[in-house]
């Protein structure tokens, strides 16, 4: 009799250990799962403000460099095409998405690096307060890019590394916890556009 | 021996001269090696750590005594007077290898000197790079500086007040005229006004939803009120779900408010239409009126007169009658008969019957 309590004493407690290390390795992941999501929404912040500068910076280029129409088209739509592709939280396991997101927003990228070579021939334009102080905000915001960027690669890498390893592994399999991709630096992608 | 005394003298001679020119040289590596060197974020002197009122870094004197003094006490009163703790470092040449750019150099230095107060961040890096190939002016603003130094004010000021300078190797001049603009922006006093991104203009589209909207809600509000200040609920509900004239018009023309409303309504089916239930099997909204109305008494002028109104629940066939009063019409005009007077919210309109509330009982008193 005593002994079947033993027993029972003893598969109450491992069960209740079980059930403790399931609670807090979940809520620990879900941590670094909110931490990476974070970074990634300033990520994208600054993609967002990247493409709400550049119907400005276009129409002040414009009145000085009317000959280079087809290089503003080129920008335009390369931004319109990119802010309809958005890659929520939730996407950042699926390759796929990522890979598109990057795609379209290094056409604006190479838009406006496009862009920005142009305008060199045109000293007038180069001189205008207007335009100097969007290109200061666009190079701003392609430097906010880069280190939000890699902040987020940090927030990506403690979290792999902690659903990764073992035996976290087995409970990240059990609560659907994936590994989430980094954002890859290409080279020469990884800096801003000289400008 | 005298000849080899003057030997032995020649050889200490030229040793000497070799001594000195050995000591010379010690001296000078650190002179070379300082001007090709190549910083690193973590080979930069902070200055700040030995001399507390030092806002310049210039390990490798670039700028005039002079200037160098001037530009310190302006770094002094942008602390000072607008608290803004500034960090001027002019280097020659940074190891590009391992930066990308010299922004990443000037982020990295700021985050790890730690520029500015902990709470406001309101730090400032002024970096200046002079080597021919390298050169560059770089502003790395804190997160509280940049609301007032803006990345394109910033810009501005490099462009316009400190390029021309240094351009001619006039760091110092340039330095200063680049920290004055700086005070003045920061002072409000500079004229300089970052354009905003371009918004959209919304305005005419949510004027339309919004004045669309008003009105479909305006003209159920009355459609409901007469159902309210109807003598009968039963015919009013019954009444309720045609939509005519200007009901019908405000639909088509405000066709998404419509709809959504609609949806709205049909959630919120509990306090939006009138439903009148089966006072036997309890089903909900399934009466239906049928047959003509008799008159029981006739309206004469000065009193209204009764009609009878059968009521069919669609379910289980139970015929509920009811007096219903009608206004005396003089013969060639045309009725008014439902003047709201009383507007009322929706959650009022209940009145329904035989859900076991109070307001529906009531109904089929009055003939």
């Amino acid at each position: 009799m005593s002994k079947r309590i033993v027993i029972w004493f003893f598969t109450f407690l491992a069960l209740l250990l079980l059930v403790t290390y399931l609670w807090s390795s979940y809520n620990k992941m879900v941590k670094r799962e909110e931490k990476v999501k974070k970074a990634w929404a300033e990520v994208e912040n600054q993609y967002q403000r990247r493409a709400d500068l550049i119907p400005n910076l276009v129409e002040t280029a414009k009145g000085y460099a009317a000959h280079e129409q087809s290089t503003f088209e080129q920008v335009i739509e390369a931004r319109s095409k990119a802010t309809q592709v958005n890659l929520k939280a939730d996407d950042l396991t699926n390759t796929e998405a990522i890979r598109q997101f990057e795609q379209v927003q290094g056409e604006v990228t190479q838009g406006l690096s496009r862009l920005m070579a142009v305008v060199e021939a045109y000293p007038d334009l180069k001189a205008n307060d207007n335009y100097i102080m969007l290109q200061g905000q666009l190079e701003g915001t392609e430097n906010r890019i880069l280190l939000k960027r890699s902040e987020f690669n940090e927030r990506v890498n403690e979290y792999n590394a902690y659903i990764r390893r073992f035996p976290k592994n087995v409970v990240a399999g059990i609560f659907g916890f994936k590994k989430i991709n980094y954002f890859e630096t290409h080279k020469g992608d990884d800096k801003a556009p000289k400008i | 021996m005298s000849e080899k005394f003057q030997i032995l003298y020649t050889t200490m001679k030229s040793k000497r001269i070799v001594t000195v020119a050995i000591i010379y040289l010690l001296l000078l590596v650190p002179v070379i090696y300082v001007l090709a060197q190549k910083y690193t974020v973590e080979t930069v002197p902070n200055v700040r750590l030995r001399d507390a009122s030092a806002y310049i870094t210039d390990p490798n004197k670039l700028l005039d005594d002079d200037e160098y003094f001037e530009l310190n006490s302006l770094l002094g009163a942008l602390r000072d007077s607008l608290n803004i703790e500034t960090a001027v470092v002019v280097l020659p040449s940074i190891e590009m290898d391992e930066y990308g750019s010299a922004r990443e150099f000037a982020n990295k230095l700021f985050n790890r000197w730690g520029l500015g107060d902990n709470e406001l961040n309101n730090g400032l890096l002024i970096l200046l790079i002079t080597n021919e190939g390298e050169r560059e002016i770089v502003f790395e603003t804190g997160k509280g500086t940049e609301q007032v130094l803006t990345d394109g004010i910033s810009k501005l000021i490099q462009t316009n007040e400190m390029v021309p300078w240094l351009k001619d190797g006039e760091y110092g001049k340039g330095l200063i005229a680049g920290v004055k603009e700086i005070s003045k922006v920061i002072e409000g006093t500079s004229g300089l006004e970052e354009p905003a991104p371009k918004k959209r203009n919304y305005w005419p589209v949510i004027i339309y939803l919004v004045a669309g909207l008003i009105i479909i809600v305006a003209i159920d509000a009355s459609r409901k009120s007469k159902v309210a200040s109807s003598e009968s609920p039963y015919k009013a509900a019954v009444n309720y779900d045609s939509l005519k004239g200007a009901g019908c018009v405000a639909a088509i023309l405000f066709l998404p408010q419509f709809i959504i409303y609609f949806i709205y309504k049909e959630i919120a089916k509990e306090t939006g239409k009138p439903a009148i239930d089966c006072e036997k099997c309890r089903e909900k909204g399934t009466v239906k009126v049928t047959g003509e109305p008799v008159v029981k008494q006739q309206a004469i002028p000065g009193q209204d007169g009764m009609k009878e109104y059968k009521f069919v629940c669609s379910k289980c066939g139970f015929t509920h009658h009811e007096l219903i009063p009608y206004a005396y019409v003089k013969p060639n005009t045309t009725s008014s008969s439902s003047s709201g007077t009383t507007v009322r919210s929706d959650s009022s309109s209940g009145g329904s019957w035989g859900g076991g509330s109070s307001g529906g009982g009531g109904a089929s008193t009055r003939f």
